[in-house]
């Protein structure tokens, strides 16, 4: 799993409040269509190989299934993962509690 | 449609629901100002007016009268138009794999009805002929005069009508200047702005998104940080139905007429604009497992998607917006 790293995250937190007290009042109108732009407020990524980057997913499925089957065969319920997990890897993360869904009815 | 709408407020958030373009609308306003509450209310108005200009359902709309006259001058209402045009802007930019003129394999599948799709099993009987549709699309557009002519093939503007919608809302809340932070969300597409509620000392304020599995049940794919952006998902949870016998749905492949096959059980994409992140989630499910990853890279789309196996993906672009996910769903 990637997540923003506490750095990052530091500079949000000084970050946050100030743009969020800039909305009152202003007029905030983002109509670029390039989806590049959203995605660049909160980081520039790394370049990504698709492929390679698919195979990373695969694989991660594909242990997260046979920690799952691993862990049924103990007799274990092994709730869902924040991350691939294997051997004696860390307890797995909950989910943080979201305020809305997207995909329930998405047309 | 009887609106139900509900409104519940308190000093630190004012909440708006009702039901528009066979979904749920939920405006939230974080710190309300004075006048948040008549924002909310042209919000609203605002849906009314997009799916009633917009809508596939009723032969009165602004959309079916245009989609009537064909090669001939209609015209239409501003939300239309705008619709209309930003459809073809939409068909443009992705070389034609968004191409609202689905309209007629829609209907040859016996998708007929809005909200009856959502409400539960549907089986259709009997259906039509569907063809691939390999003529340009090539729209004449009278902004002056408001008129359009939307060519010889109906449109269906159920991609990117309730984008339009959202895009909509949250201009009319940041118009109004309205809170602090701001979330407009119909059926899974929402867009924010804002960095979402407050939260415990300590915790990061951010708009956090479920991204719900497109297999059923009540567990999350992952968790998205959207603040300030727009998301949108499509999926066949929903808007699928038998048609005779055969399982279909409702993202129809422009290339071949018949719904997508490409083993992507569902989209989601972060972009500024809710229209364009509708239209996205489009393309890249229509593109297919195959090319999605190379599609999204490519084009710089912050997507995730989850194939028919139930491995979730994630675009680089997408990777520093997920707070959470699991490898794979069930």
């Amino acid at each position: 799993m990637k997540t923003r790293s506490r750095s990052t995250w530091g500079a949000l937190a000084l970050v946050a409040p100030v743009a969020a007290a800039s909305l009152v009042g202003s007029v905030v109108w983002m109509s670029d269509h390039d989806p590049r732009a959203a995605a660049s407020t909160v980081q520039q990524s790394e370049p990504v190989d698709p492929a390679l980057q698919d195979i990373a997913d695969r694989v991660a499925a594909l242990q997260a299934r046979a920690d799952k089957v691993r862990g049924e065969a103990q007799g274990l319920t092994v709730q869902d993962a924040g991350k691939g997990t294997s051997g004696n890897a860390p307890a797995p993360e909950p989910a943080p509690q979201p305020d809305t869904w997207t995909g329930a009815s998405g047309g | 449609m009887t609106p139900v709408a509900e409104r519940t407020s308190s000093a630190a958030e004012l909440q708006h629901s009702f039901r528009a373009m066979a979904s749920p609308v939920n405006v939230r306003i974080i710190d309300p100002a004075a006048g948040a509450g008549e924002a909310v209310a042209a919000v609203e108005q605002c849906f009314r007016n997009v799916e009633r200009e917009c809508t596939r359902f009723d032969p009165e709309s602004d959309l079916m009268r245009a989609n009537a006259a064909g090669e001939e001058w209609a015209e239409v209402g501003p939300h239309c138009f705008q619709a209309i045009t930003s459809a073809y802007d939409a068909y443009r930019a992705s070389e034609g794999a968004f191409d609202p003129r689905v309209y007629s394999a829609l209907v040859a599948l016996g998708y007929s009805e809005g909200d009856t799709f959502t409400a539960g099993p549907v089986s259709v009987g009997t259906v039509g002929a569907r063809a691939a549709i390999r003529e340009e699309w090539a729209p004449a557009f009278d902004r002056e005069g408001g008129r359009v002519q939307v060519g010889s093939l109906p449109l269906d503007l159920g991609g990117i009508g309730k984008g339009l919608a959202v895009r909509g809302g949250r201009e009319i809340l940041l118009a109004a200047s309205a809170g602090s932070a701001v979330l407009v969300e119909a059926g899974g597409d929402l867009a924010t702005a804002g960095y979402g509620p407050h939260r415990e000392a300590g915790e990061v304020r951010a708009w956090r998104v479920a991204v719900e599995s497109p297999f059923g049940g009540s567990g999350s794919a992952a968790v998205l940080d959207a603040s300030d952006a727009a998301v949108a998902t499509s999926s066949v949870r929903l808007r699928s139905w038998k048609a005779q016998g055969r399982d279909v749905h409702h993202l129809i492949d422009p290339r071949t007429g018949e719904p997508s096959d490409g083993g992507i059980a569902s989209v989601t994409v972060l972009a500024h604009d809710p229209a364009w992140a509708e239209v996205w989630t489009k393309v890249l499910f229509i593109e297919g497992r195959a090319r999605a990853a190379q599609f999204a890279e490519e084009h710089g789309l912050a997507a995730l998607w989850i194939d028919v196996d139930g491995v979730v993906h994630v675009s680089g672009a997408m990777a520093p917006r997920v707070l959470w996910k699991v490898p794979c769903v069930q």
